[in-house]
């Protein structure tokens, strides 16, 4: 690692580059709540003592005449103070900007992850080992393991590994395609602003509801979203503003390493697009459960998994497109992200499950969220993430109006779930 | 705890409104949030702006880089004359338009915010750089009698443009038309300034050729815009 001054991207992580705008940053946030004010010193003492161990999340983005790449960045990453609108004003074209950043404020600890480094699985492991490093500092030390690195450890090279290639099958048929999909209406927010709407429940309870329904959580919750999202469809189309496409698809992103081996921090994962199709007439709730429930365990096959993967690989493999100078290959890969992209489903919804932060320092932290970044095309998005029996459902939308939100979290009440929310734009509607 | 009646959620003690649908919080007599206390930072602006350079910043290095680069070149310019030949020969032609190209983009950026007074700067110094160019061999003959009168014209030509366009109210390839119609006019000045200065007559031949070659495109596309692009409906306008 030490001897390799740059490195190529991994191949999810190809369509972040050309999508990157004032308006797309193609970051997301796990921010932890503490039971005391940060000190942001220590913080920072803590931040350089972990970088060394996460050598492969050191890096800057450049340009090259095909493809982008990663150059190691030797300058100092300092912590920032946090501010109301997360992910936005990301430096990540900057020459010397970082592709992540670690920001306090009160009791908040954050860090914005940039998806062309890696995915939740890796950020959670660089969390967990910041937050250790900086109780470890105050005097509570943390037992090392495969979820939580010592600082003093050495990088292994299966860290950074580009996953994605070793699980190709040249030769197996490309995946259907889906049909475009529809999208929420609304005006955009302000550049450089986005709404963040937390709403945060028991654990416990919704897994108890979820069982209720013979599911999973992650299928309750994606059946919850996709019921909200019909119900703002049909509050649409009673308001005579009929859609064009009314195929409601919800991106479901799951962690591939729960299907192939593989202890790579770089991006290893992959969606199922659970939908329903209203023009065949109204869903009600367990018949979307029943749907999420039978195209996530379809979506979730290792061979249908290997099946995307290949194409992905594929493609970029493929001597034509590689040697497409980049400037066109940007003008491609923006339009192919539109049109195979975030063209194909409504929204999207990941749930991250179990934050597993170590016993020695979970009782102090009251609250993990994880927050995504909207981008035009989407609107809104959701991230789950859990921390004890506390669940935390955040909503990031880059639109003015909130109804998404509000059927989403009137529909756990209606299930006789307690539900607490809160908002960055609680005052502006 | 306070919750929306609405909704159904429960809300942050600090929220006099539901975060969801907006709706005023009841709280309880006495119940108030504690002080200094928010949910959210209320710094709305990233810590990367107080080290980003501001606008006006840039606006001067940008005068600086410039002017050094015009510096240099002149200086480069005028030494390689005097290497070549041990006179200046070439060299004032060629560092007059460094320093026109100089003037040209500094001054946007001098007056940032001024567009018109730039405007006039501009137009002023092209004028000036023309009378000075032909200077150098001790005349001014074809910068008196034909540079300056061209450009006057086609700043003329260019403002009239430029206004007409301006005062659309919808803009679209109607501004085609405009920039055709403004063209032919200006083609007609230029043959009559040429011929004037000759002392042909002002009788416009060429010109008149391209500019009725011009109005019938600019009349399509004010047709293209206002009775299919805009759609507007003829009928309406032209009802007998």
């Amino acid at each position: 690692m030490k001897k390799h001054p740059w490195y190529a991207l991994d191949h999810a992580a190809l369509i972040y580059p050309p999508l990157l705008s004032d308006r797309i940053s193609a970051y997301y946030r796990i921010q932890a709540t503490l039971d005391a004010p940060v000190d942001a010193g220590l913080l920072q003492a803590a931040l350089d003592a972990v970088r060394p161990r996460f050598p492969y999340f050191h890096f800057e983005l450049r340009r090259g005449f095909f493809w982008y790449f990663f150059e190691r960045n030797r300058l100092a990453n300092p912590v920032v103070q946090d501010s109301r609108f997360p992910m936005q004003q990301v430096p990540t074209k900057q020459r010397g900007g970082f592709l992540y950043r670690v920001r306090s404020d009160g009791d908040t600890i954050a860090l914005e992850m940039c998806h062309i480094l890696t995915d939740g699985y890796g950020a959670l492991i660089f969390f967990r080992s910041l937050l250790a490093e900086y109780y470890r500092l105050q005097g509570t030390e943390t037992p090392y393991d495969g979820t939580v690195f010592d600082p003093r450890g050495e990088p292994s090279p299966e860290e950074w590994d580009d996953a994605f290639s070793r699980y190709t099958s040249p030769g197996t048929p490309k995946p259907i395609r889906s049909q475009p999909a529809w999208h929420l209406p609304g005006l955009p927010l302000p550049v450089h602003t986005m709404r963040v709407t937390i709403g945060e429940t028991s654990l416990q309870a919704t897994l108890a509801k979820a069982k209720e329904y013979g599911s999973t959580l992650t299928i309750y919750l994606a059946a919850v979203y996709l019921a909200a999202l019909q119900d703002v469809q049909d509050a649409e189309r009673d308001q005579g503003t009929a859609p064009r496409h009314t195929i409601i698809r919800l991106q479901v992103p799951a962690n591939l390493r729960r299907f192939f081996p593989a202890t790579t921090l770089r991006n290893f994962s992959l969606p199922a697009m659970p939908d329903i199709d209203p023009r065949l007439g109204h869903y009600d709730f367990r018949e979307i459960l029943t749907r999420v429930k039978a195209i996530l365990g379809l979506a979730f096959d290792p061979k249908e998994l290997r099946r995307t993967i290949t194409r992905n690989v594929m493609t970029t493999r493929h001597p034509f497109i590689r040697i497409i100078p980049l400037p066109f290959k940007d003008v491609i890969m923006r339009t192919l992200y539109r049109t195979y992209g975030e063209n194909l489903y409504s929204s999207l919804s990941t749930n991250v499950g179990p934050v597993l932060l170590p016993g020695s320092y979970a009782g102090r932290v009251r609250r993990v969220d994880l927050l995504l970044p909207s981008t035009p095309g989407l609107k809104t998005v959701a991230g789950t993430v859990s921390h004890g029996d506390v669940l935390s459902i955040s909503f990031g939308s880059a639109i003015k109006r909130n109804d998404l939100e509000r059927a989403f979290f009137t529909r756990l009440v209606k299930d006789g779930l307690w539900v607490k929310v809160e908002s960055n734009l609680s005052d502006e509607h | 705890m306070p919750y929306c009646s609405r909704c159904g959620i429960e809300v942050d003690e600090a929220a006099d409104t539901c975060p969801l649908c907006a709706a005023p919080i009841q709280k309880l007599d006495g119940a108030s949030p504690p002080p200094g206390k928010d949910t959210y930072p209320q710094r709305i602006i990233d810590p990367e702006d107080t080290y980003r350079l501001s606008k006006k910043e840039r606006r001067r290095i940008g005068i600086e880089l410039l002017t050094l680069a015009a510096g240099l070149s002149s200086v480069a310019l005028f030494l390689v004359d005097l290497l070549t030949d041990a006179r200046l020969g070439w060299s004032p032609y060629a560092v007059a338009s460094v320093l026109l190209g100089w003037a040209v983009s500094v001054t946007p950026l001098a007056l940032y915010g001024k567009p018109r007074t730039a405007l006039a700067v501009i137009g002023v110094t092209v004028l000036a750089f023309m009378v000075v160019i032909d200077g150098f061999d001790g005349t001014t003959d074809w910068s008196l009698a034909l540079g300056l009168p061209i450009a006057v014209a086609s700043f003329v030509a260019t403002g009239l443009t430029a206004a007409a366009m301006a005062s659309r109210r919808i803009k679209g390839i109607n501004l085609l038309g405009i920039a055709a119609l403004g063209l032919a006019g200006f083609l007609v000045a230029l043959e009559a300034l040429i011929r004037l200065s000759r002392g042909t007559g002002m009788r416009p031949y060429w010109s008149l050729v391209a500019a009725l070659a011009l109005v019938p495109v600019a009349v399509f596309l004010f047709y293209l815009h206002g009775r299919v692009l805009r759609g507007a409906d003829l009928r309406k306008i032209f009802r007998l």
